[in-house]
């Protein structure tokens, strides 16, 4: 492990180095947990799902503006299409459709070798010359046009005129998954699912997967995947619990009414980031006096704990606490009164704060921080409009924007963080230089934190093997139904 | 100090401990905070923050010297250790092995009449089949050979195994079929064959999936039952020894804890270290995602 620093003499250096290093190795980890046991699945039924998010395609080749719609069609794609990575419960890369990969040429070149003997949903053997042509798009949006992907028999090459370190981490996540396209354009995967029927125009929509018995992980537990998608929070938690859907996603006003009527929950760690970001053209917020009046005025704690009712966490960094391990040597509040004159950070006119106009707790985190505001003697107002990248809806100073961080993996999860907010990728790999990459990109108040926030879900009683990652990731083809009477009592 | 990690009190002590010989050892002198004329005269302050992220520790270091300060940063991985519990029939656990792989079965097959250098090399006494998700590999626990097992169409997505030891012959049954080696296994080419998943007894109103038979123990007439418990592969879990009277499985002994569910329970071979009826358990400790092999042992009395 390598230690840096410039500001402290060298002996001080070493010596907190030799704290650290000693302390590492000092102490075995013991765990304390509680018990209840396991039992194998049960194979058969419908699992019933109700998502909050409509999306307008299924077609992995198509990304959504809004990002939590993008999430949601990323999460029914992912039932349908493998990738070629996967993270494991560490978030590390792991085998997918490749079973096996390494870098060349100081990682400007990556080959994968892939898993033999797949298959897509369709019959056609998974090939390389196949992945190749299904990623080659998505990666030459994420890498530039300098990134090439070839494929030849199993092997897979993707190379780059700059090194690709976190090319493991970016092909276990995003839009990166694998599919065939037919002769008349139907898409085909590998995943444990197929699109049985889908209606895209009812209200809410429909969408039922059927089990891929060729898959090559093996077939899921239930036959069938029901989604509705576009459906209140109100309404599904009334779903949940009278047992009119299996699985559901859950606003956080939802989360202790559920718990309360004895619907069990589940919550992903704080992921979903809600931040401001100035536009960097508007002359209102041009003055770094001001932004950092704004950042000091915002109640965090209050975001977290009423707005978004406990089901999220201050923020004072990009990544939360359980990402990063470094989040707490960035304050939180709270709020303190600008530390210069109001008058002297005064804008000339009324701020305005964009918001998504679809998203409530987007909404309600916007409210909120006009309140702040306004405490602070800071002129300002909420407007409702379209997708975090639309930076210019109505004369936006500043917008508030969501990036749900579905990525375990730090140097990963903050390029994706940067890359949302259109700020330069960090290029940073240790918790030091991740660190310092986090405090360069705050420290003019361009961006500002508030909080994040958790992905909730409401289960019904004869859900079992729930096993979503920690960072929100369903593996709804692990969950198995429990329907006997005994189950209800659980 | 602080601690803003899952260590416990002990730990953040020990770790304390640590670092404060390994200062003294280097000539420095410390004092807390509040040591007044001490503390007003240290050359530099120190906040150690224990802390942690998804793949392991985080431990940081805040120092200021003057009107300097610097942040340093390092990552320590996760270790974990066994826990036991005691009873009248008391189940032991020992860790025998952790790792990412997901390991569908494991045995020990060196037993004290089996030769274990004939067995693997490097006398490993611990057989693991392993499974990346897809593929299939019998191991064993140093890795000093891997055998890998042809993919079949028949892989199950609730992956399981069995190894089979005969004296001669390893049967390995996983993903959709069965193959066999001989000795040496680390040269032996395996002969396949398709077969099903081996299906593990069926769970009962007291006794999970996972359940295995052992010979009477402490003097008893009947055999002992360990079994896993009722939940599913999102909860710890635990193994219990039972024995059947009037037509009941009746415990005999206290739960032993696991950090994560059983994913395998089987009747082991005597192993040398544990003479007395054995039991191997794959657990997926829920707290790393590592999968963790267990003998479980059981000894008469307290």
């Amino acid at each position: 492990m390598k230690f840096r620093s410039s500001a402290v003499t060298e002996s001080c250096s070493l010596c907190a180095a030799a704290l650290l290093a000693v302390a590492a190795f000092a102490v075995a980890i013991p765990r304390a947990f509680t018990v209840a046991a396991s039992t194998r699945p049960r194979v058969g039924g419908m699992l019933r799902v109700e998502l909050r998010e409509r999306v307008p395609t299924l077609d992995p080749r198509v990304q959504p503006n809004e990002a939590q719609i993008a999430r949601a069609q990323e999460m029914l794609d992912a039932l349908v299409f493998d990738r070629l990575l996967r993270f494991d419960d560490r978030g590390n890369p792991a085998p997918a459709l490749a079973e096996a990969w390494q870098p060349e040429d100081g990682g400007k070149r990556w080959q994968f070798t892939l898993r033999p003997g797949v298959q897509f949903s369709d019959g056609t053997p998974l090939t390389a010359e196949i992945a190749a042509a299904a990623l080659a798009s998505e990666l030459a949006t994420e890498l530039g046009s300098g990134a090439h992907v070839t494929g030849a028999g199993q092997t897979l090459t993707i190379e780059s005129v700059d090194a690709m370190p976190e090319l493991p981490q970016q092909l276990a996540t995003g839009r990166n998954f694998i599919f065939h396209v037919a002769a008349d354009g139907t898409l085909s995967g590998t995943g444990p699912l197929v699109v049985d029927h889908w209606d895209s125009s009812a209200s809410p929509q429909q969408v039922v997967f059927a089990a891929n018995a060729q898959c090559w992980a093996g077939r899921p537990f239930v036959d069938h995947i029901a989604i509705s998608l576009g459906v209140g929070s109100p309404r599904i938690e009334a779903d949940l619990e009278f047992g009119l859907a299996d699985a559901g996603e859950l606003a956080p006003a939802e989360m202790r009414l559920a718990a309360e009527r004895g619907v069990r929950t589940w919550s992903s760690e704080p992921m979903d980031l809600f931040a401001l970001a100035f536009a960097p053209a508007r002359p209102a917020v041009q003055d770094q006096r001001l932004r950092e009046a704004i950042a000091a005025a915002i109640d965090r704690n209050a975001i977290a704990n009423v707005v978004l009712q406990r089901q999220a966490v201050p923020a004072g960094a990009l990544l939360p606490e359980w990402i990063s391990g470094y989040a707490f040597l960035f304050p939180t509040g709270p709020p303190s009164p600008a530390q210069v004159s109001p008058d002297a950070v005064k804008p000339p006119a009324p701020l305005v704060l964009v918001y998504d106009s679809e998203d409530a707790e987007a909404h309600a985190v916007a409210e909120r921080v006009i309140v702040d505001l306004r405490a602070a003697g800071i002129a300002a107002s909420a407007v409702a409009g379209g997708a975090n990248s639309s930076v210019g809806a109505p004369a936006a100073d500043v917008r508030l924007v969501r990036i749900p961080i579905a990525q375990p993996d730090p140097p990963a999860a903050l390029d994706l963080v940067l890359g949302a907010l259109s700020a330069p990728a960090a290029a940073a790999e240790d918790p030091e230089a991740l660190y310092s990459a986090e405090r360069a990109a705050l420290a003019d108040f361009r961006i500002v934190p508030l909080a994040h926030a958790s992905e909730n879900w409401g289960l019904g009683a004869a859900v079992r093997d729930w096993m979503a990652t920690r960072w929100g990731d369903l593996r709804l083809d692990d969950a198995w139904l429990d329907r006997s009477p005994t189950a209800n009592s659980q | 100090m602080r601690n803003h990690s899952t260590l416990a009190a002990g730990d953040v002590a020990a770790v304390r401990a640590a670092l404060l010989d390994e200062l003294s050892a280097r000539g420095l002198r410390v004092a807390a905070p509040a040591a007044g004329y001490a503390g007003a005269q240290a050359t530099a302050a120190a906040t150690i923050t224990l802390s942690e992220n998804a793949a392991g520790f985080v431990w940081v270091a805040e120092i200021r010297q003057g009107d300097r300060s610097a942040v340093m940063l390092m990552a320590v991985p996760r270790a974990s250790t066994p826990a036991a519990e005691i009873s009248a029939i008391t189940l032991r656990s020992a860790l025998l092995w952790s790792g990412p792989e997901d390991v569908l079965a494991a045995a020990a097959p060196a037993a004290p009449d089996a030769a274990p250098n004939s067995i693997a090399a490097g006398g490993a006494n611990l057989l693991l089949l392993v499974s990346d998700g897809g593929d299939a590999s019998l191991t064993d626990a140093q890795h000093t050979f891997k055998i890998a097992l042809p993919p079949s169409a028949n892989a199950a997505r609730d992956a399981q195994g069995a190894l089979a030891w005969n004296g001669t012959l390893l049967n390995v049954t996983g993903n959709g079929q069965t193959c066999t080696l001989s000795l040496p296994l680390a040269t032996s080419q395996p002969q396949c064959r398709a077969g099903e998943s081996p299906t593990p007894p069926a769970p009962t109103d007291q006794l999970g999936s996972q359940h295995t038979e052992l010979p009477a123990a402490c003097g008893g007439a009947s055999a002992e039952i360990l079994a896993a418990g009722t939940g599913d592969y999102t909860q710890p879990d635990s193994v219990r020894a039972y024995e059947m009277r009037g037509g009941a499985a009746e415990p005999v002994s206290a739960a032993l804890d696991f950090p994560g569910p059983v994913m395998s329970l089987q009747a082991a071979m005597l192993l040398q270290s544990q003479p007395g009826p054995a039991a191997l358990a794959v657990v997926r400790n829920l707290a790393t995602g590592d999968d963790e092999v267990y003998e479980i042992s059981l000894v008469c009395g307290h």
